[in-house]
């Protein structure tokens, strides 16, 4: 009975965490790999990893960070791997520019498609660090000395490094002015 | 403070950081409250943007040294390999010398007779006379035995021959 009852936790404590943090660890893993598909896959890496952690810390805040550094983790190793370069790079070259919807979004009408491309192009021509460091403080929503604690650099460097990811970034954004 | 502000201290105010004197130059510069207003604002449209699913990559050109080094590679493959060749061909056409050749010669005899005749001699072999075909009920005896069938010895050969284990019998019976 007892073993039944730890794993009916397991699992409602696995589905509370999927619930909250999925979409955003999907929104990291989008930003630190370029690519929609791949980030959902690794996305689903990540929570099969928490899966068959043995669930020992309880607060919200340790998963939140365990899942965060998993994610990047689990990016990293599949931007290293040699494979996924020769397929982004591969890929690159065949995919198609999606047609633009007629009637245009409300996100697309403050911010052009053109201007869309470029912050993205911009992102990708970004530092792994830098993008590293931008993801989790500016959409993670992290404070800089968790970004910190977190890269395991200090918080003067994550500063710096952000400042430049910003100050490259806006250049994107210089013809709305 | 007359000089304006510049981008990283803007950029530092606005992550909570700076000076009291820094904050009040903004509140008080309009250039300066403008551009942290524009910060303020593209910072917002980067999160924005970022936050959404990225767009699909266009088509793009391949690099310049993409295009070099294919022809590269096959230029020094091809150079490669006629030197290979070259090399392969002079050694073929060399003049063998008289001692290598008579060499040669030896080896060949060597490995045509000698190594023939030493797999295959029946020097050793020493055939002795084979056992007539036995019958049936020898075999038979010889299964129940869990031995081989032998047929009866002829009276002129050596005691090499198994006796026939029923006419044993058969002489047993008699006495």
């Amino acid at each position: 009975m007892g073993d039944f009852e730890t794993r009916a936790n397991k699992q409602n404590l696995y589905e509370e965490l999927y619930r909250a943090h999925h979409a955003r660890i999907v929104q990291l893993c989008r930003l630190w790999l370029n690519d929609a598909h791949e980030a959902e896959d690794a996305a689903h890496e990540v929570f099969l990893k928490l899966f068959r952690a043995t669930p020992a810390q309880e607060s919200a805040v340790a998963w939140r960070a365990w899942l965060t550094r998993v994610a990047l983790n689990t990016c990293r190793d599949r931007r290293r791997s040699g494979w996924w370069r020769w397929w982004r790079e591969r890929s690159v070259e065949f995919t198609e520019v999606p047609l633009s919807s007629p009637e245009p979004t409300p996100e697309e009408q403050t911010v052009s498609r053109e201007a869309r491309e470029q912050i993205w192009q911009l992102f990708r021509g970004l530092s792994v660090r830098q993008q590293e460091v931008f993801a989790l403080r500016y959409i993670a929503e992290w404070s800089v000395e968790e970004v910190a604690q977190m890269l395991e650099i200090t918080p003067g460097s994550v500063k710096q490094h952000l400042f430049r990811a910003v100050h490259h970034l806006r250049k994107a954004l210089g013809g709305q002015r | 403070m007359n000089r304006h502000l510049p981008d990283e201290v803007l950029w530092s105010l606005h992550e909570g950081g700076g000076t009291s004197a820094e904050r009040t130059h903004v509140e008080n510069c309009v250039a300066c409250r403008t551009r942290f207003q524009r910060l303020e604002h593209d910072l917002k449209v980067l999160r924005q943007v970022l936050r959404e699913a990225p767009p699909l990559a266009a088509p793009q050109p391949r690099r310049a040294w993409q295009i070099r080094w294919v022809p590269a590679v096959a230029v020094m493959a091809l150079t490669l390999v006629l030197a290979w060749g070259q090399e392969w061909l002079r050694v073929l056409t060399l003049p063998v010398s008289p001692q290598e050749a008579r060499k040669n010669q030896e080896t060949v005899q060597f490995l045509t007779k000698e190594i023939p005749r030493a797999l295959f001699s029946t020097n050793d072999l020493h055939p002795g006379k084979l056992p007539a075909h036995a019958t049936s009920l020898a075999y038979l005896q010889a299964a129940l035995d869990g031995g081989w069938p032998s047929e009866p010895c002829e009276p002129s050969d050596s005691t090499n021959c198994e006796p026939d284990i029923f006419s044993l019998l058969l002489e047993k019976q008699r006495h």
